[in-house]
């Protein structure tokens, strides 16, 4: 109608479906990687969660080891969580500079699958936690860390570490896509996480709080989600599985929410 | 001819209490250039935003290319090529990188994806920086790269919003050129922009938006056309000197006004300039230059709105060269 020769023809393009759908999340997640993987950030990624589980582990294991707690079992899963807390505090980071420099604007306005821009980042993020998880597994078991459970519960360890992760990115992502300041929600991000992490079982036992902080800690998500953990290394007590999942989902849930929401409003 | 290829119809958007846009309407005929012109805060973004999908419009109907951006989002997309007011490349890849990301994010394959990525760093002056990461770039130069980002599939609706913003004007008129050659080749072009002269060369039409409303439409011409008759400038950059003017040029035309540097006498015509040249010749009096000028679209926008014009007054290359390159050429 137009008489645009040349141009594409401006039909009703289908946008969605699943082959676009595995095809631009890679082409992104590829790109998300492209543009966080510097030399610099590869070294954080390994370097940091490593200085913090020998950092950890110098100054508590003998402490431990007089409470017939063996530290070098008890501290990586917490080091991992701790670190994948890190790792979707940095997603939303992300996902804000991506809205401030107008590139999340640019994926929008063109005909790109909306999941894609989503699953894209949350594959770049899982690739980026994957190596950090990776590298806390390999000190640890240096320093005598061992699945009891085998090449299966490693396999399980590390799922289970991944989805917390995901989890948590699809949450600092609605952050992320909610901000257009990438410092300001990342150092807002960092501030209920500390206290979140300490006031858990990741670093120490219930029985190491004072008794009125007792039933915070055994409740907290956090340590659901440690002791899973936990139970998959050690293949004891898988109880704490069901608490881990049933955390997850809920918050999956509210995060998911909160995140179509705020990609919806995000210009 | 058929319908406009942008068709806005009382488009209303807000924010919490805050109207945005409120009751916008205009058309973009197919091939032409629209101006979407207003100050900081008029509502242009958001226009633009609900033009190319990002928003949903609260009221008002707008459609792309035939596309309804409500009932058929995926058609507009499919239809648009937008660059937004930064320049939305990545800093850590090279120019190529970057084109042929976005090009096979369109469905393009690799390889059509180089050889258009190739073709489009040339002609945007790209060519020799394109394996050099967009961090090295200069602003122009990014600006270049994230047009020719948008180019990569052509589509028949570009979406510029602020084009040259922060430019220097030698990349601005690059982007000019950029612009113009697209009209020609059939792009229907609708940009943003707070720059009265940008506006002036480039749009074959304008739409004024202050405050989320339209307060006029038309081509430049009949847009400074509303500001009325000619004037004649004399401009006299010394301070004395120009007053002294003042009370020559005051004696014979009570109405002159004062500017910036500069006297406005009413009537521009040949014999107006002639007897301003001679009298103030006569009272020994140095101009540094006297001309007749059309009313700028600065002036335009001054009679429309009743009060100030178009914000970015001091560096803005718009408001001086609407002021001293006004010559009587135009």
């Amino acid at each position: 109608m137009s008489g645009a020769a040349g141009f594409a023809p401006a039909v009703a393009v289908a946008e969605g479906g699943p082959v676009n759908l595995v095809r631009q999340s890679a082409l992104l997640a590829g790109r998300n990687l492209r543009v966080s993987l510097g030399a610099a950030a590869v070294a954080g990624m390994v370097i940091t969660p490593l200085l913090f589980f020998f950092g950890f582990l110098a100054v508590f294991r003998q402490m431990f080891a007089a409470h017939g707690i063996d530290f070098a079992q008890y501290l990586p899963p917490a080091i991992v969580v701790m670190w994948v807390t890190f790792t979707a505090i940095s997603a939303a980071v992300l996902f804000a500079r991506d809205r401030r420099t107008g590139m999340l604007a640019r994926l929008r306005s063109m005909p790109v699958n909306s999941g894609a821009v989503v699953a894209g980042r949350l594959a770049s993020d899982g690739v980026r936690g994957l190596i950090s998880i990776c590298a806390v597994i390999a000190a640890a078991h240096v320093t005598g860390f061992r699945f009891a459970t085998g090449v299966a519960g490693a396999a399980a360890f590390v799922l289970l570490a991944l989805t917390v992760l995901l989890v948590l990115s699809v949450g600092t992502g609605a952050a992320g896509l909610a901000s257009t300041e990438p410092e300001a929600v990342g150092a807002t991000l960092h501030m209920p996480a500390m206290p979140l992490l300490m006031l858990s079982t990741a670093f120490a036992p219930v029985g190491g709080f004072p008794s009125w902080l007792r039933p915070v800690v055994e409740y907290s998500p956090v340590s659901a989600v440690v002791d899973a953990l936990r139970a998959v290394a050690e293949g004891t007590d898988l109880a704490p599985l069901g608490r881990a999942a049933a955390w997850l989902l809920v918050l999956l849930v509210v995060f998911s929410r909160a995140a179509t929401r705020a990609y919806r409003r995000a210009t | 001819m058929t319908e406009p290829m942008i068709q806005v119809e009382g488009l209303r958007k807000s924010f919490g209490k805050r109207a945005a846009v409120d009751g916008v309407s205009f058309g973009v005929p197919a091939g032409s250039v629209m101006g979407l012109l207003g100050p900081n805060g008029a509502g242009k973004t958001t226009v633009i935003n609900c033009l190319t999908t990002l928003l949903r419009p609260d009221a008002g109907r707008v459609s792309v290319a035939g596309f309804d951006v409500e009932r058929d989002p995926a058609g507009v997309r499919a239809s648009i090529a937008l660059t937004g007011q930064f320049a939305a490349v990545d800093q850590l890849l090279t120019g190529r990188q970057n084109l042929v990301l976005f090009g096979r994010l369109l469905r393009m394959s690799r390889r059509a994806a180089g050889e258009r990525a190739t073709e489009l760093l040339a002609r945007f002056d790209l060519a020799e920086s394109g394996d050099r990461g967009v961090r090295e770039y200069s602003g122009g130069m990014r600006r270049r790269l994230d047009l020719a980002a948008a180019l990569m599939v052509p589509r028949p609706v570009l979406v510029l919003d602020e084009p040259t913003t922060g430019l220097d004007p030698r990349s601005r008129h690059a982007m000019w050129r950029v612009v113009r050659e697209l009209r020609s080749a059939g792009t229907t072009v609708l940009l943003t922009t707070q720059y009265l002269e940008e506006a002036d060369r480039l749009a074959d039409g304008i739409v004024v938006v202050a405050r989320g409303k339209v307060i006029a439409t038309g081509t430049p011409e009949e847009l400074k056309g509303k500001v009325g008759v000619s004037v004649c400038e004399v401009r006299i950059d010394d301070e004395r000197a120009r007053r002294d003017a003042l009370v020559v040029l005051l004696d014979r035309w009570p109405d002159v006004t004062e500017g910036d540097g500069s006297i406005v006498v009413p009537g521009g015509d040949a014999r107006t300039l002639a007897e301003i040249v001679r009298r103030l010749t006569e009272a020994g009096v140095e101009t540094d230059n006297v001309a007749i000028r059309r009313p700028s679209l600065d002036d335009a926008f001054f009679a429309l709105t009743g009060h100030g014009a178009l914000g970015h007054h001091d560096g803005s290359p718009a408001a001086s060269n609407g002021r001293a390159g006004a010559g009587a050429g135009r």
